[in-house]
């Protein structure tokens, strides 16, 4: 618990060296936030805005004011959607973005594992084989051919979901769909080679001899060790579900942080990019250290260790 | 053993047959409903009315906006002195009833109507309109569209802080509660037609005073157009109310309007064939991949379009800085094949800069525009004959894999292939993003570059005026005397046929100097079911009073 603490705490100074980093960075970039195909009347008004934003400071200087507004709780205004400020837009994208992420993770949990069980059950026949393609299958095929695809039979030619937005359990099937299957795939495999490494092993050989009952060595005795990979993956895969759920937002117009997060860059919106990337940094950081803590609870090797 | 054993435990996997199975499968569905819980749903049944309306509005502020889709959304909700008329799209009487136009043409005195009222219950003042455009002009609040202001007297040393000791202020004052009097600098003909525009709406300065950046946010803010905003949610939707204190409100055809900011073409074709929008009201909303598809369709509506895409010279860089070399570039591009080829969505090759079609304006004789004989003997005429000696050149594009800007690649490949063939030069390509090409675009740090102009309200000085000298837009270091002069005489001439032979013989000096080479018209696009759809009629400036909107019930 003490060490869990500990590594929490380690995030602040984390999270100042992202920030600062970002901050500097979208600063160097060519291309100002305020550049348009219309110019202002002239360069005097142009730096009179910048200046409203501190940008005629010195970025040191730049990053102080920054601060000052991250205490209060205060990541500053958009500089492209110049009547809100960042803050509201994280308010109404990241419950969508969090919905949508935390759903494609238990999809792909739990159909990677159901599927990776059955695929080292039934390893050596057909079904095992068709099932181990299937899983290959999910990993190739990318969310956006995938999307469309689900788009066009699920929801035109066989109208059962709706083909855009985020607003009832309904709407939520086909983007989640093709969040989440990329990872099944991925889980199912971790899982199938997990569990026949365990059958493999000595323990099971005994428990075999002894004369346990196969469905009982998979379920009780191999399972919970070929598992544990899928345990150390789900952190990076939370937070990959949660921040690469930008081609799917698009494509299912779902209003979440993934858009704003690469349109931010594309539009300079500075204050945006500093406040997006420091919001899912944080969510990156804080999954991996609950995922490692849990890993550290299911595994006795890693608990003992320390 | 045990240890193992214990694992198993946590994991409830305790049965053979994988029951255990199932019930992360139960946990799955609770977690999906639970996360859909928090999300607002689409309260109530759907609008009347539902646009696809392009991308997410930058801003509803009549003062910060740039785009056309923020403008449809903004116009339904602020109206100024004029709106346009639904058919025409010519200025008509909006929140003033009438004006009257002093001898020289250079004062204006509006008269408001009677007993109209803001959305809140207060009576709209010609003090309304003192603030709101006063604050239009305010240089702390930046507004891009300012310069539609300077026709006003005083407007532009306002604007750009030139007379900060005057007393005077622009020129625009309100006599009493119903009276607003604007001064102009010169007569312009077409002042009438810049008062539609949004950035000279009338706006809530007292709720602005309130919440100055967020308060179009706020809830109920008061509003002078048809419609109240309910509400504004990023990437998903703004509905848009019936105002029911809108002075025109018995004309108001739709109760409820959606505007959903779709950027992606697909997914507003997916939407609109599924029945779950009415309208796609953007030319960047017709995916171009199945466009043959959708030309033959009853539902897609083209149009002539006020706007031109065009590339621009950077003039004060050799070669560029000959004119014989700018129009032997101009003379090769072979028009047709661009738009026959690459755009493939009706558009009309330009042979002028000014669109055809623009009010009050036409250039007369078509000008030869494809000559790759006389584009070779002008190349050789400033020292380069059969592209000899040119030195190396760099064609300079904003590009995109995917959108309307995809197309920005292949016309820049195709007149390459063209410049090679007809003038054998060798052109580089050269390809940045967006904003980074528009700041080198601004400080000229381009040789050639690809370009195009939106005319803001229907007249040739529109697209004309953005060449003058002094213009910000200009961006070609092209400075040319006579042609600001006709300019400036044509904008002070009142009569019609007088005017458009001014404006002639600056285009003309415009074409025959080329610091742009025109390449063709854009096309507006629609789709909607004309049985279904009512009260949409082209026009060239391609905007639509969504009060006149109505769709047939029963559908």
């Amino acid at each position: 618990m003490i060490h869990f603490i500990k590594r929490l705490a380690m995030m602040i100074p984390l999270m100042l060296v992202i920030s600062l980093l970002a901050f500097a960075l979208v600063r160097l970039a060519p291309g100002g936030p305020f550049s348009g195909e219309r110019s202002f009347a002239n360069e005097q008004i142009l730096k009179e805005l910048e200046a409203r934003y501190h940008l005629d400071k010195p970025v040191l200087v730049q990053y102080g004011y920054f601060l000052r507004d991250l205490l209060r709780g205060d990541l500053g205004m958009s500089m492209k959607y110049r009547n809100h400020t960042v803050n509201d837009i994280v308010r109404q994208g990241l419950p969508v973005s969090m919905a949508l992420g935390f759903s494609a993770f238990v999809f792909a949990m739990s159909t990677g594992i159901t599927l990776g069980v059955i695929t080292a059950w039934k390893k050596g026949d057909l079904t095992g084989d068709l099932l181990a393609l299937l899983a290959l299958l999910f990993i190739c095929v990318p969310s956006m051919v995938l999307g469309p695809i689900l788009i066009l039979i699920f929801a035109v030619y066989i109208p059962l979901f709706p083909t855009s937005f985020f607003h009832t359990p309904w709407h939520a099937v086909l983007p989640v769909l093709t969040l989440g299957v990329y990872y099944s795939g991925k889980i199912s495999r971790l899982v199938s080679e997990g569990i026949q490494d365990a059958l493999a092993s000595d323990f099971i050989r005994t428990a075999r001899a002894k004369g346990v009952s196969p469905i009982l060595l998979l379920f009780r005795h191999a399972l919970p060790m070929g598992i544990l990979p899928v345990v150390s993956y789900s952190g990076p895969l939370l937070a990959d579900l949660l921040t690469g759920s930008f081609v799917v937002e698009n494509l299912f117009q779902i209003p979440g942080l993934g858009t704003f997060l690469v349109n931010s860059s594309l539009n300079r919106d500075h204050t945006m990019i500093v406040g997006l990337v420091l919001i899912y940094s944080t969510l990156i950081i804080f999954f991996n250290i609950v995922v490692d803590s849990l890993y550290a609870v299911l595994d006795p090797r890693i608990r003992s260790s320390r | 053993m045990s240890k193992i054993r214990g694992r198993a435990d946590i994991f409830n996997l305790r049965i053979p047959g994988g029951s255990g199975l199932p019930c992360i499968w139960m946990v799955w569905v609770c977690v999906l409903f639970a996360a859909m819980g928090c999300r607002p749903g689409p309260e109530g049944r759907r609008a009347d009315l539902v646009i696809a309306n392009s991308v997410e509005p930058e801003s509803l502020d009549p003062v910060f906006i740039t785009g056309q889709a923020d403008a449809r959304v903004v116009e339904s909700l602020f109206e100024g002195l004029l709106r346009i008329d639904p058919e025409s799209a010519a200025p008509v009487p909006g929140l003033a009833a009438s004006w009257t136009v002093s001898e020289d043409s250079r004062v204006y005195t509006f008269s408001l109507r009677p007993g109209i009222r803001w959305s809140d219950g207060r009576p709209i003042t010609a003090m309304d309109f003192e603030k709101s455009w006063k604050r239009a002009l305010d240089p702390a609040n930046a507004a891009r569209y300012a310069g539609l202001m300077f026709a006003i007297e005083g407007a532009e040393a306002f604007h750009t802080r030139r007379d900060e000791k005057a007393e005077s202020g622009p020129g625009f004052r309100a006599l009493d509660d119903q009276t607003f009097e604007v001064r102009l600098v010169e007569p312009r003909s077409y002042f009438l037609h810049l008062l539609t525009m949004p950035i000279f709406a009338a706006t809530p300065a007292h709720a602005i005073l309130e919440s100055p950046i967020r308060w179009i946010l706020e809830e109920d803010v008061p509003v002078s157009g048809a419609y109240c905003l309910e509400w504004w949610r990023l990437n998903d939707s703004i509905r848009v109310r019936r105002n029911p204190l809108y002075w025109d409100n018995e004309n108001t055809r739709s109760e409820v309007v959606d505007f959903l900011p779709i950027s992606n073409p697909s997914t507003a074709l997916n939407l609109y064939l599924m029945g779950d929008v009415d309208v796609i009201w953007d030319k960047d909303l017709v995916p171009t991949h199945v466009v043959d598809e959708l030309m033959g369709r009853d539902d897609f509506h083209q149009f002539d379009y006020l706007g031109t895409y065009f590339l621009r010279f950077n003039t004060t860089l050799k070669p560029f800085d000959d004119p014989r070399v700018r129009r032997a570039l101009s003379l090769a591009i072979d028009r047709e094949r661009i738009t026959l080829r690459i755009t493939r969505a009706g558009e009309k090759p330009a042979a002028t800069f000014v669109p055809s079609g623009t009010h009050g304006y036409d250039f007369g004789r078509t000008p030869v525009i494809h000559n790759p004989s006389r584009a070779r003997q002008l190349l050789a005429e400033a020292g380069y004959p059969d592209g000899k000696g040119f030195p190396p050149v760099e064609y300079y594009f904003n590009g995109a894999s995917s959108g309307p800007a995809s197309n920005h690649q292949k016309i820049a490949v195709e007149l390459q292939a063209m410049w090679k063939e007809h003038l054998n030069i060798q052109v580089k390509l050269k390809k940045n993003e967006w904003k980074v090409f528009l700041v080198d675009q601004e400080s000229l740090n381009y040789q050639v570059s690809r370009s195009s102009w939106i005319g803001d309200y229907n007249d040739a000085n529109t697209f004309l005026e953005i060449f003058t000298s002094s213009e910000s837009n200009n961006r070609t270091g092209w400075k040319n005397s006579q042609f600001d002069a006709l300019i400036d005489q044509a904008n002070r001439t009142l009569d019609g046929d007088a005017r458009e032979s001014l404006l002639r013989q600056a285009e003309f000096i415009l074409l025959e100097e080329a610091p742009i080479a025109p390449v063709y018209f854009y096309k507006g696009t629609h789709m909607f079911d004309a049985n279904r759809v009512h009260g949409i009629h082209f026009n060239i400036l391609d905007r639509h009073p969504v009060r006149a909107v109505s769709v047939s019930p029963g559908h």
